[in-house]
């Protein structure tokens, strides 16, 4: 008879690995409270938050994964929020998976308010520095994205124009919601982040609503979270912001992609049909988004290697897909759980690697 | 072969907590009904730890809009990743039940303690 003590590690040691190198393009860090931005932000801004007059808000929902937003394992020892502890992020990706960069993407709340926007894009400015100033020097394999709030296009291109060059900030990031981005009125975003050579990278965010609304039950929400993506991706093509801005690049995050071979031949037909509605386009749409928007893998629907295989070829191109982790939500991807380890070594390195590479022109 | 896991007091009803045995990652339940389950401890989809997970119960509900009912408390662990529903005595996912299960362990009480055979 034997005796066997708790185990807190329940790792086993012949678990498949993957070896090559990964960047992880969608990694959600957050403050460890609300207080972390107030030496970054001025007057009457801070005001606002030291008296209470404002708190961030929460999801208009519960979250029904089984520790709501987060991995049940990722919340701190010290009781800060999932994502802000550096320490526990390179314990459970940064060490434990073989990144060469990671990329982060952060939280939206600002940049979905409805009001304010003046104290909306002071907030988001506050973010910028403080995620400057404590993530970026704790390892040199975390990048930047800078946030900015697209309620006010003019005041989120000199925030822009203000970090752009900073040689670790890789892409502005807006939050997928209601917004029809493609509009002339956010055009002055695109044209400060092609002047600064950042890619827009877009994420969802808890104001994207499906067709028919939220829907019922977060369940229903969280299915038709692709439909913001795709109704974006028509906005970008129609009102010809990849004609206007012909260096500028795209990523869309967190919002699938087995949806996208029926999208473009959508807008090629359509288009082939109605161009004459939108001079301003003058490539097929498809042509537009294969060569200039990528799409992350998470979260990974589960379907086999061999519709991995089919979709990949309908697209007409394996280039498109980037590999994201998106810690520590609870639908987080593990790269050696999530992607199938059968497809051809060549495609894997793209998806887990190089397709990002292009992207963000790393070295 | 037989190894001794635990005092039955050391996991309390609604309760779970985890070992490796031979290098083998188990995760022994205690359900609110005070009776002991043994699973393997990653859970098969991406190899999450299962002993971070929730352990509690089924939702049961006709329709819309009817009260929820919430049963077999205890019984039922959660993935703490992807949150899939393990059915601690049989080891297998609720939505997935040919495709996804984890092993289960016989487990026996001997003079309050708990003995798992591995």
């Amino acid at each position: 008879m034997t005796s066997v003590p708790t185990s807190s590690s329940t790792l086993v040691t012949n678990e498949y690995k993957y070896v090559e190198p990964i960047i992880d393009t969608d990694v959600h860090e957050t403050t460890t409270s609300g207080q972390d931005l107030l030496p970054y932000l001025a007057e009457p801004w801070r005001g606002l938050i030291e008296h209470k007059a404002w708190s961030a808000p929460s999801a208009p929902f519960a979250y029904w994964a089984s520790h709501g937003t987060d991995r049940a394992d990722s919340f701190p020892e010290s009781g800060t929020p999932p994502g802000s502890s550096y320490d526990l992020f390179k314990e459970q990706v940064l060490d434990l998976y073989p990144v060469k960069y990671a990329i982060l993407t952060g939280r939206y709340i600002p940049a979905i308010m409805e009001m304010q926007f003046e104290f909306a894009s002071a907030l988001e400015s506050a973010n910028n520095d403080w995620l400057l100033e404590h993530w970026l020097n704790k390892d040199s394999r975390i990048l930047a994205s800078i946030h900015v709030a697209p309620q006010d296009p003019q005041a989120a291109a000199r925030e822009i124009d203000r970090l752009g060059n900073h040689p670790r900030v890789i892409q502005v990031i807006l939050p997928i919601g209601q917004w029809a981005y493609g509009e002339p009125f956010y055009h002055p975003i695109f044209e400060a982040a092609q002047r600064n050579n950042l890619v827009i990278g877009f994420h969802h965010s808890v104001a994207v609503k499906g067709a028919l609304g939220r829907g019922r039950y977060y369940i229903e929400w969280h299915v038709n979270v692709p439909q913001g993506a795709m109704s974006l991706l028509t906005s970008l093509v129609c009102n010809g912001v990849f004609d206007k801005y012909p260096h500028l690049k795209f990523a869309i995050l967190e919002s699938g992609w087995s949806w996208l071979p029926h999208l473009l031949w959508r807008l090629d037909q359509n288009y082939r049909s109605l161009h004459q509605e939108i001079p301003w386009v003058k490539r097929l749409p498809s042509e537009h988004i294969r060569e200039r928007v990528k799409f992350s893998t998470q979260p990974t629907e589960d379907f086999s290697t061999q519709n991995w295989l089919r979709l990949i070829d309908m697209l007409e191109t394996d280039r498109l897909l980037v590999f994201a982790t998106d810690y520590p939500h609870w639908d987080f991807d593990s790269p050696v759980a999530s992607i199938p380890r059968d497809l051809p070594p060549d495609l894997k390195h793209r998806i887990f690697y190089e397709n990002a590479r292009e992207l963000y022109n790393l070295a | 072969m037989k190894y001794r896991v635990c005092n039955v007091d050391e996991i309390a009803p609604g309760d779970k907590r985890s070992f490796t045995i031979k290098n083998i990652p188990i995760v022994v339940v205690r359900s609110k009904q005070g009776e002991f389950y043994a699973l393997y401890g990653l859970c098969p989809h991406q190899r999450s730890s299962l002993a971070a997970g929730a352990l509690g119960g089924l939702t049961v509900a006709p329709q819309p809009g009817e009260t929820f009912e919430y049963i077999r408390e205890g019984e039922i662990l959660r993935c703490p990743w992807h949150g899939f529903s393990y059915d601690v005595t049989t080891g297998a996912c609720l939505t997935a039940a040919k495709t996804l299960r984890v092993k289960t362990y016989p487990l026996s009480i001997s003079n309050q303690e708990v003995f798992l055979e591995v």
